[in-house]
């Protein structure tokens, strides 16, 4: 007869545990974890309240159950209780009495010979503190660890799959925004470029401009002040094969004249070249 | 040795002077007939029928390059030597693209300019 029931208990617990396994598999939040999960506890091991806090490199979460069971007490707020702490730190299992006063005080349950059960379950990265208490009506056996082991499992997997995909999300945003701010960036970096493109365009036009300022300069050089110049030279090069008299009554008034005119197509060309150039000296 | 019957082109009187005196200076038989307003040594050319032409670019309302374009224009074929002041190698360029411009020539001149002239035109054209 033990045999037969414990048969049956056996086969119940493993179909809820495929149902929890199967539901866990499609969650996609801490909220829908803990809510499915809760509601397969009671089917797969005997227990009056649990709590189980996942702790890794960020910090701890702690979801308990029942859920239903929201009191203001610490077992139902409290981030880490005082046995956890040392669980955490010793990875000790234990099972403790505790009286039915303290129980009270601690979660605000009525119980009968009241046991507290805690276990350290460490993964990869994380570690679960899970506690239970137990009473002589749910009563928690050792048989029951592995199921609540196989439980806290799946649990903790999902919790860190869940994790990891948000974290996931949270990278991909900021790299999203960093992409867009390289685009503006970008763009920023156009508009500058073309703007630069524009204001070189402007000075090269006037640059351009004033080459053929001083172009027009070289060929007034070119023409107007040598004229007067090659007329100074060639009657020069006649002094040697005219008279004295020529050379004093018409050479020499030809020179003057032609000496007076370069002077004057001098200035006027220096004049010219100042005003010119002083002109286009702003950029 | 015939006469040469040279034109002279400058709208400065005293550079026609100089011209003249060094032309004088070659030792060439030489006709001389000056002006200093082109637009009426144009209008001689046909009269004169000048062997030589030296004129200048630099010449108010008709320029050097004004007056062989016009010549071009009605076909005067008479040899032109541009004489000016002007030492750019563009205007140099500008002078070889008119096929009657026998020289160019920087002033001022030598009457060695003028000899060799006047045997250039004693050539035969090809």
């Amino acid at each position: 007869m033990t045999l037969d029931v414990s048969k049956a208990t056996y086969r119940v617990a493993y179909e809820s545990f495929s149902k929890l396994s199967r539901k866990v598999s499609e969650v996609t939040t801490h909220e829908k974890l803990v809510k499915h999960t809760g509601q397969y506890l009671k089917l797969l091991f005997n227990f009056v309240a649990m709590r189980v806090t996942i702790v890794d490199k960020r910090g701890h979460y702690t979801s308990a159950f029942p859920a239903a069971k929201k009191v203001d007490l610490p077992y139902w707020n409290q981030d880490l209780l005082d046995f956890e702490s040392e669980l955490l730190e010793k990875q000790v299992p234990f099972c403790r009495d505790y009286s039915s006063n303290d129980v009270f005080d601690l979660s605000g349950i009525e119980v009968k010979d009241a046991k507290i059960w805690g276990w350290a379950f460490t993964y990869d990265n994380l570690t679960t503190i899970t506690t239970l208490i137990a009473d002589s009506e749910n009563a928690f056996t050792v048989k029951q660890v592995e199921i609540l082991r196989l439980v806290i499992d799946v649990f903790t997997l999902k919790f860190a799959e869940i994790n990891a995909k948000k974290e996931l999300e949270d990278k991909n945003a900021q790299l999203y925004q960093a992409l867009n701010l390289v685009q503006v960036k970008n763009e920023r970096i156009n508009q500058i470029i073309n703007d630069q493109q524009l204001i070189i365009e402007e000075r090269t036009e006037k640059i351009r401009m004033q080459n053929k300022q001083l172009r027009r300069l070289s060929v007034l050089n070119a023409h107007k002040v040598r004229e007067p110049l090659s007329r100074v030279m060639g009657l020069i090069q006649l002094a040697e094969h005219v008279s004295e008299k020529e050379l004093k009554e018409d050479l020499l008034v030809k020179i003057q004249t032609s000496a007076q005119d370069l002077d004057k197509a001098l200035q006027m060309v220096i004049e010219k070249s100042l005003n010119e150039i002083s002109e286009d000296l702003e950029i | 040795m015939k006469t040469l019957k040279i034109v002279l082109v400058d709208d400065q009187e005293i550079s026609n002077f100089i011209n003249k005196k060094v032309i004088g200076l070659s030792g060439l038989d030489c006709e001389i007939i000056e002006f200093t307003d082109p637009v009426h040594a144009f209008e001689q050319l046909p009269t004169i029928n000048p062997d030589l032409i030296l004129l200048d670019l630099q010449m108010p309302v008709l320029n050097g390059w004004q007056f062989l374009d016009k010549m071009v224009d009605v076909s005067h074929k008479h040899p032109v030597a541009i004489i000016t002041s002007s030492t750019s190698s563009e205007d140099t360029a500008k002078s070889l693209t008119y096929s009657h411009v026998v020289e160019y020539c920087v002033k001022p001149i030598k009457p060695e300019i003028i000899k060799g002239l006047a045997e250039k035109l004693m050539k035969p054209v090809v």
